[in-house]
């Protein structure tokens, strides 16, 4: 059984469609890039699989999106539940103005915990986790907004992990980075997927190559092709994906 | 070449007029400060007693100076010996009960065919007053004290006893009392309460706007608040003399509906507008990013707003509110419609009747002779109102300023 799968999912936009019927399959501790050029449908696509299109006014989704096979969009759920179970790293580091500490631990309190020591040890191991413990160990109180760039948005991850979800989404988690914290995010998404799946979308086609196990490349609103990364990079199937992956256009 | 220099010049004189206009009006805030500290901080190196008037005694009386609180406790009889005049009796005389004086000396019929029709021959009878009573205090016109008095200086109005005084009588003769304590409190206690009523409405009401009411309602209610700033404070004064002083004449038992409490909410109102737009536009300022990071954890909407959107427009809720405070602290007609205009000192009694420092300077501005003691005293209030928006400003913006730089 997948993790995640998108069942002839279509998305529209008032009268626009976003995206076409959509058959795609995500199994359990990989990550998956989903590529292709702006306005594709990738971050659509991303945000259907915890409801984050449902913010949006006049977004219409039609079809089914399963999680551990359950439709995540039946009546019976609830998206704020289902979210704590899908976490989300945004593009732009997004930390509250809040101590280091309080963002971490952000996600407990809303569950309503109150136990001190509790949350110190998730908080501890969401920081170990996202490789930012050595870094601000001895600052935890300070104002998450006085950390760098990078160091934001492993601290944004490290939040999202504190709930422990076992989906992380990604979107376009190093478009706003330097190399360095660009690689640093990296090496974790290499390190995070023994234990989570990840669905990343980006930009940056190395990235993809770096980074991911299976790759999927949008285009207009379709699925073009979902296939291996190697494969995706190296011998894709359709000649749109060949031309993308060469540079050629996007 | 032409064009271009044409270009040239225009642009260099438009930035000449806006710089020009930026220095004209700062120099003239500083002139209106100026000019009403200079008229306000007049009455406080003028004579404790009516411009036109002098206090003369006894030659044989010791005394040089009167300062104004040892004056008031002889006009109020509190003080009825000279205790440096072998404790002769103090007998007053003055404008007030000069007729009374007369009669008791012996003096029979109306003053004005004795004395002559302008008083000619008052002097001449006080001096032989003076005689009899050695004690006498007389507060007149220079032009009738007898020759032999001696006059004595009557010290400067103080400024604790304006700070600090209760009565607020500055008609009084022949010595007003600038106790401007009950004003300030006035204001202090309209505010206050006005201010309970508008944190309790305007913050949530912005709330509501931002983040629940649906598109349909907003468009109704927007325009709404927007049309309210717009009543001037005067119709509401009107509403509020019509509706609500007599239905808090009714509901409360009083005898008199203008309370505070009718200013509070009158003010609260015409504050409201104020702090829910600005308040509104600071809870819209939250970024998106911020709002999908909670939601994304799976925090609910409540959740959101009260953990991450109320914290991060709290600043922008703290300016609206002191901008709302600086409104009610200046409102003046309404307030002075509905708050009973009574310069009386009270407790926390929103049930009473008080006057407020802008309500005083407005009613009383019009019957005040120009550069008497009234006049500089109503500029001294207008003094004390610039000081409290200024400190009430100040620390607005400290908090905002700090609150900023904890985000």
């Amino acid at each position: 059984m997948f993790k995640l799968e998108a069942k002839n999912v279509e998305v529209f936009y008032g009268e626009n469609r976003a995206l076409h019927p959509i058959q795609m399959g995500i199994e359990r501790n990989t990550v998956t890039a989903l590529i292709g050029p702006s306005g594709c449908g990738k971050s659509t696509f991303l945000r259907l699989f915890n409801r984050m299109n449902d913010l949006i006014d006049n977004c219409r989704i039609s079809g089914e999106v399963l999680l551990d096979g359950q439709n995540i969009y039946d009546n019976s759920i609830d998206p704020v539940d289902l979210r704590k179970k899908v976490g989300m790293v945004f593009q732009k580091p997004n930390p509250f103005p809040k101590s280091i500490f309080e963002n971490v631990a952000f996600g407990l309190r809303i569950n309503g915990i109150r136990d001190k020591k509790y949350i110190a040890e998730k908080v501890e191991k969401a920081l170990h986790l996202s490789a930012l413990w050595d870094e601000v160990k001895d600052t935890l109180n300070k104002s998450a907004i006085e950390l760098s760039g990078g160091q934001q948005q492993r601290l944004c991850i490290a939040r999202a992990l504190a709930v422990e979800p076992s989906v992380l989404l990604m979107d376009e988690p190093t478009s706003a980075l330097d190399p360095i914290s660009t690689a640093k995010i990296e090496q974790l998404i290499d390190q995070l997927k023994s234990e989570f799946t990840i669905v990343i979308v980006t930009h940056n086609m190395q990235q993809a190559g770096r980074v991911s196990n299976r790759t999927a490349f949008f285009h207009m609103g379709e699925l073009v092709e979902y296939d291996n990364t190697k494969n995706i990079f190296t011998n894709p199937a359709k000649e749109r994906t060949q031309r993308y992956v060469t540079g050629r256009f996007g | 070449m032409a064009r271009q220099a044409e270009q040239r010049f225009g642009s260099l004189f438009w930035q000449a007029f806006i710089k020009a206009c930026g220095y004209a009006s700062s120099v003239l805030v500083l002139i209106i400060v100026l000019f009403l500290f200079s008229e306000g901080m007049g009455l406080f190196s003028s004579p404790a007693i009516d411009r036109e008037l002098v206090a003369a005694v006894h030659p044989d009386n010791p005394i040089t100076e009167i300062d104004e609180e040892t004056l008031h406790a002889l006009l109020g009889e509190e003080i009825t010996t000279w205790a440096d005049f072998r404790s002769a009796k103090v007998e007053l005389v003055n404008v007030n009960n000069l007729e009374k004086k007369l009669k008791a000396y012996g003096l029979q019929g109306r003053p004005e065919d004795v004395l002559g029709q302008n008083f000619e021959r008052l002097p001449l009878l006080l001096d032989s007053m003076l005689t009899v009573h050695p004690g006498m205090l007389i507060i007149l016109q220079p032009h009738f004290v007898p020759q032999r008095a001696k006059q004595v200086n009557v010290g400067h109005i103080s400024l604790g006893r304006f700070l600090a005084g209760r009565t607020w009588d500055p008609t009084r003769s022949p010595s007003p009392l600038f106790g401007a304590l009950p004003l300030l409190w006035g204001t202090i206690l309209v505010t206050l309460g006005a201010l309970f009523f508008a944190l309790l409405l305007g913050p949530p009401v912005a709330m509501y706007m931002a983040e629940l009411a649906p598109k349909p309602i907003y468009r109704w209610l927007k325009p709404t608040v927007e049309l309210l700033a717009g009543i001037p404070s005067v119709v509401f004064g009107f509403i509020g003399l019509v509706v609500l002083v007599p239905n808090i004449q009714v509901v409360f038992g009083l005898d008199s509906g203008s309370t505070v409490l009718a200013g509070c909410m009158l003010l609260a109102v015409i504050a409201l507008p104020t702090i829910i737009s600005v308040s509104e536009d600071a809870i819209r300022a939250v970024p998106r990013t911020l709002k999908e990071a909670s939601l994304g954890m799976g925090a609910t909407h409540w959740q959101t707003m009260i953990r991450v959107i109320v914290p991060y427009s709290a600043p922008g809720i703290l300016a609206a509110i002191l901008l709302g405070v600086g409104r009610i602290v200046g409102e003046t007609m309404a307030v002075l419609m509905v708050t009973g205009n009574t310069p009386q000192m009270v407790g926390f009694d929103f049930l009473a009747s008080v006057r407020t420092m802008s309500a005083a300077i407005a009613a009383e501005m019009g019957e005040a002779p120009q550069g008497g003691l009234h006049y500089k005293s109503l500029f001294a209030v207008g003094c004390l109102l610039f000081l409290l928006t200024f400190i009430i400003n100040l620390v607005g913006e400290l908090l905002v300023a700090k609150k900023i730089k904890q985000r």
